[in-house]
């Protein structure tokens, strides 16, 4: 559905369905963000969660999938902080992208950007969210996002050794 | 210039999402459950012919047959007003049938819905736009979004219902339409909306032998096969759709998890056998795949989405414009827009925009 109501239906039938479309890209935001949780859980809370807010939602502040994965992303914080704290969101799943040595490559250059990049990088790039969801994420403006986004290129061109 | 390493990213990226799992589907057994005094008018009609968006998991369930055009509203759509009054438009398609929907100044106009009082408030009639109303200790909910009205006859609503000292009930009401003021001449018996009859679409496909598979055998969408055909041949497919060969959703609304289920693959473009060896490579579950040459593409269905969608949700951004919301029915590539009202200036802004079907929720009385 293409829903362009201001509000989030009352009814959870009508609200399942409004948030229906929305859940894949909620699911690769929590594989991206938190390989090691179980998604379907995360998910389903961060669900029960806009159930719960759902009349917080103003389709002028923002389009429901902004305002999901806003509440995705906060779940998998909250989840995050109560098993293991500081691990490290690089995952370990074939990063693909030509052969198994450019993959190799691509996780091992990956690694080594900034929490802030990798974030911005698996969002935009990985999960598919538009620059104005990343930045609902990210907790940030837009234009940081696409800051971060040229900066993780720039670090990653000379990781890769990529001409121009 | 092309940045190589966006590129690399974007391949990287697409690959990774490809390998990922179904996506879970809403556990609404998890969701409290929402404390409801009043009836809303369901705001999901035929959740059969409604669009989940690219992106997602589509899947969908149809009341009719293949091939055939796809009834009613699309997922999100207004309270029917009822068919009390067969002389009323209550939907167009075009740009000929939406001029007979436009409602100018000082026109007799007509509109169903809910009707909200409140000791010491005006009497609301209440646009036919969600809310929610969980959560609120009773009589402590907050009004709904709608017009103030006089002379409507209380004791003739349809459906009456008190929370405290709030009172509701559903009323179709006739009156004049001037300066943003909704004047009430007659309130007519409120038509309730047609129970849809269940969702059974039968399976265009002969039955292997010893049946389908039950249902928890499999996915129901396999992501490979979402994106084969969603991805890599838009254009030779319509969206999948399911069937319920052993009885469906109970009451067309919502599905029935544990039915079984064979996803309809109908295929527009190319050879359907090749096709059928292509999915089966990429779907274990109960697979029907059938030929409909000509029919809509998933290609033309993102065209549309694209274009007139995008046109459509740049016009409800707009809050004076009165859209409360879209959907694209699948079967038509229809846009199915829900609006308060067709203004004439919101009929030269929509014009413009190809496959519209509109549903106001005030029409004029002709």
């Amino acid at each position: 559905m293409d829903s362009v109501s201001h509000r989030a239906p009352g009814q959870a039938e009508a609200f399942a369905t409004w948030v229906g479309e929305h859940v894949a890209a909620m699911a690769r935001l929590v594989a991206r963000l938190a390989p090691e949780l179980e998604r379907d859980d995360i998910v389903q809370e961060s669900l029960t969660r806009a159930w719960l807010k759902r009349h917080q939602y103003d389709g002028r502040r923002g389009t429901p999938s902004v305002w999901l994965l806003a509440i995705t992303a906060d779940q998998v914080r909250k989840a995050r902080a109560r098993s293991r704290p500081h691990l490290s969101i690089v995952d370990d799943a074939p990063a693909g992208g030509g052969t198994p040595d450019d993959s190799l490559d691509l996780r091992r250059a990956l690694a080594q950007l900034s929490e802030r990049q990798r974030l911005a990088v698996d969002c935009v790039y990985f999960a598919g969210l538009s620059v104005a969801e990343t930045a609902a994420v990210m907790g940030c403006a837009e234009g940081t996002v696409k800051s971060t986004l040229a900066d993780a290129r720039a670090k990653l061109r000379v990781l890769l050794e990529v001409a121009e | 210039m092309t940045d190589p390493i966006d590129l690399l990213l974007r391949d990287a990226g697409e690959e990774w999402r490809a390998t990922q799992p179904q996506p879970p589907r809403p556990d609404t057994s998890r969701w409290p459950p929402a404390r409801r005094t009043t009836r809303l008018a369901p705001l999901i009609a035929a959740a059969s012919v409604v669009a989940l968006a690219a992106a997602a998991v589509v899947v969908l369930t149809r009341s009719d047959g293949p091939g055939s055009p796809a009834n009613g509203s699309g997922m999100g759509g207004p309270p029917n007003p009822g068919t009390g009054d067969t002389t009323i438009p209550r939907a167009a398609e075009g740009v000929v049938g939406m001029e007979g929907l436009i409602v100018h100044d000082g026109d007799l106009v007509e509109a169903s819905g809910q009707v909200e009082t409140r000791p010491g408030k005006p009497v609301l009639f209440c646009e036919p736009i969600p809310v929610a109303d969980v959560g609120y200790a009773p009589g402590q909910r907050p009004s709904c979004i709608g017009l103030p009205v006089t002379g409507v006859d209380l004791d003739k609503l349809a459906d009456p219902a008190a929370d405290g000292d709030i009172r509701t009930g559903m009323a179709r009401l006739r009156g004049i339409w001037r300066s943003g003021t909704f004047t009430v001449t007659q309130q007519l018996p409120y038509v309730r909306e047609p129970v849809k009859p269940p969702v059974n679409a039968q399976v265009p496909c002969a039955t292997p032998p010893g049946g389908w598979q039950p249902k928890d055998t499999g996915p129901p969408l396999g992501d490979t096969l979402q994106n084969y055909v969603n991805n890599v041949h838009p254009d030779q497919f319509k969206h999948p759709w399911t069937a319920y060969p052993y009885g469906g959703p109970p009451d067309g609304r919502t599905e029935n998890w544990n039915s079984t289920s064979v996803l309809v693959v109908e295929v527009v473009k190319g050879d359907v056998d090749e096709a059928r060896r292509e999915l089966e490579k990429r779907y274990p579950g109960n697979l029907c795949v059938i030929s409909s040459p000509g029919q809509q593409s998933i290609a033309d269905y993102n065209k549309v989405k694209d274009i007139a969608g995008q046109q459509v949700r740049d016009l409800a951004m707009d809050q004076s414009n009165g859209v409360y919301g879209s959907s694209i029915d699948i079967s038509t590539n229809t846009i199915n827009v829900r609006l308060k009202m067709l203004t004439p200036q919101l009929y030269e802004r929509l014009k413009a925009i190809p496959g519209l079907h509109l549903e106001p929720w005030f029409v004029p009385v002709n």
